[in-house]
């Protein structure tokens, strides 16, 4: 009984924790009417175009230094900053059929 | 005997699992085939497949990953390519190169090096630990400039899922062995990157890998023939 219940709270922890592995890879295009970034992601052994939602509720931040010495820091930003060829990594969740995204965190600015 | 609470519990966890694994698969398939990143377990398995000691000795990323620390044969285009002998110790460019660290790399490989930028914390794949000797010392001057110009734009690195830039399209060729020469002193060497200099390093036992000894091409196509560093065997 007790190996059952310590592999349940192994088990659950992770199960529950499914969806949060981030996407990464290339912005390919930046949709501003239906607020969608399309990123071609790489793992695996494959390279697939992911679309991805974007909220209002979706933070977004790109890093800069405070100062040019300073440490990097995250900076908010908007959709409307998204470019194409920048990298993204994207923290998502599933809604139906689609990929929203959580927390979009600018990687490099081509 | 039955163990109602622990049964319980075990049942739902598997449940539940298969509802997330169902809905997650579900998801991407009609999602415009969304990665396999995205997939429960996936961000372990990206290391777990690409250790040391693995049997097929097949590593995932050099430059993405302490986790996934792959070599793979340098191209024919870069297998000439190699940083000039003595940039190792220019100071100017180790001085270029620590500037072009702090600007373009350190968002992910941090500025100590430690892979422990605030943007790599993020990735799937996460950079690797320069200041690590013998990582360093495996890597051939030739086999690191080709990685630092396509990033992880071509293969085995694309399909590994390393989001590195090709810095080849921002950075001259100058500018590459700068920045190359700047992180191989972030491991602790001073020294050029010879073999006497990495004592740590497997470099200089196995057949085919050594580190550079020759004068740079400018271009990577171009210059003077090699060994084949990092192309006689896979780690």
């Amino acid at each position: 009984m007790k190996s059952f219940l310590a592999l349940a709270l192994i088990l659950l922890p992770m199960l529950a924790s499914g969806d949060e592995a981030p996407i990464a890879g290339t912005v390919k295009a930046v949709d501003a009417g239906a607020k969608t970034l399309t990123v071609e992601a790489r793992a695996k052994g494959k390279v697939r175009d992911v679309v991805i939602d974007i909220r209002p509720t979706t933070k977004i931040v790109r890093f800069a230094r405070e100062s040019v010495s300073g440490q990097i820091k995250e900076q908010a930003a908007a959709f409307e900053d998204l470019r194409s060829g920048w990298t993204v990594s994207v923290t998502t969740k599933h809604e139906g059929h689609r990929e929203v995204a959580e927390f979009v965190r600018v990687v490099h600015e081509k | 005997m039955l163990a109602p609470a622990g049964v319980t519990v075990l049942i739902v966890s598997v449940v539940l699992g298969g509802l997330l694994s169902v809905a997650a698969g579900r998801s991407h398939e009609t999602q415009q085939a969304a990665p396999p990143e995205a997939q429960p377990g996936a961000t372990q398995e990206h290391g777990a497949g690409h250790q040391h000691g693995d049997k097929d000795h097949d590593h995932g990323d050099s430059d993405d990953a302490a986790q996934m620390h792959m070599h793979a044969p340098v191209p024919p285009e870069y297998k000439s390519a190699h940083v000039p002998a003595a940039a190792w110790t220019n100071p100017r460019l180790i001085a270029q190169g620590k500037q072009i660290h702090a600007q373009r790399c350190a968002v992910c490989h941090g500025d100590a090096g430690d892979g422990k930028g605030p943007a790599g914390m993020a990735l799937p794949l996460k950079p690797p630990d320069l200041r690590d000797g013998r990582m360093v010392g495996e890597m051939t001057g030739n086999y690191w400039f080709w990685r630092v110009s396509e990033g992880g734009a071509v293969e085995p690195f694309k399909s590994a899922g390393s989001a590195m830039p090709a810095w080849k399209h921002e950075l001259s060729v100058e500018d590459r062995w700068a920045v190359i020469v700047y992180q191989h002193t972030l491991s602790g060497h001073e020294g050029p990157h010879v073999t006497s200099e990495h004592p740590e390093s497997v470099m200089g036992s196995h057949a085919g890998h050594r580190p550079d000894a020759k004068a740079g091409s400018d271009s990577p196509a171009g210059g003077a023939s090699s060994g084949t560093p990092h192309g006689g065997h896979r780690h």
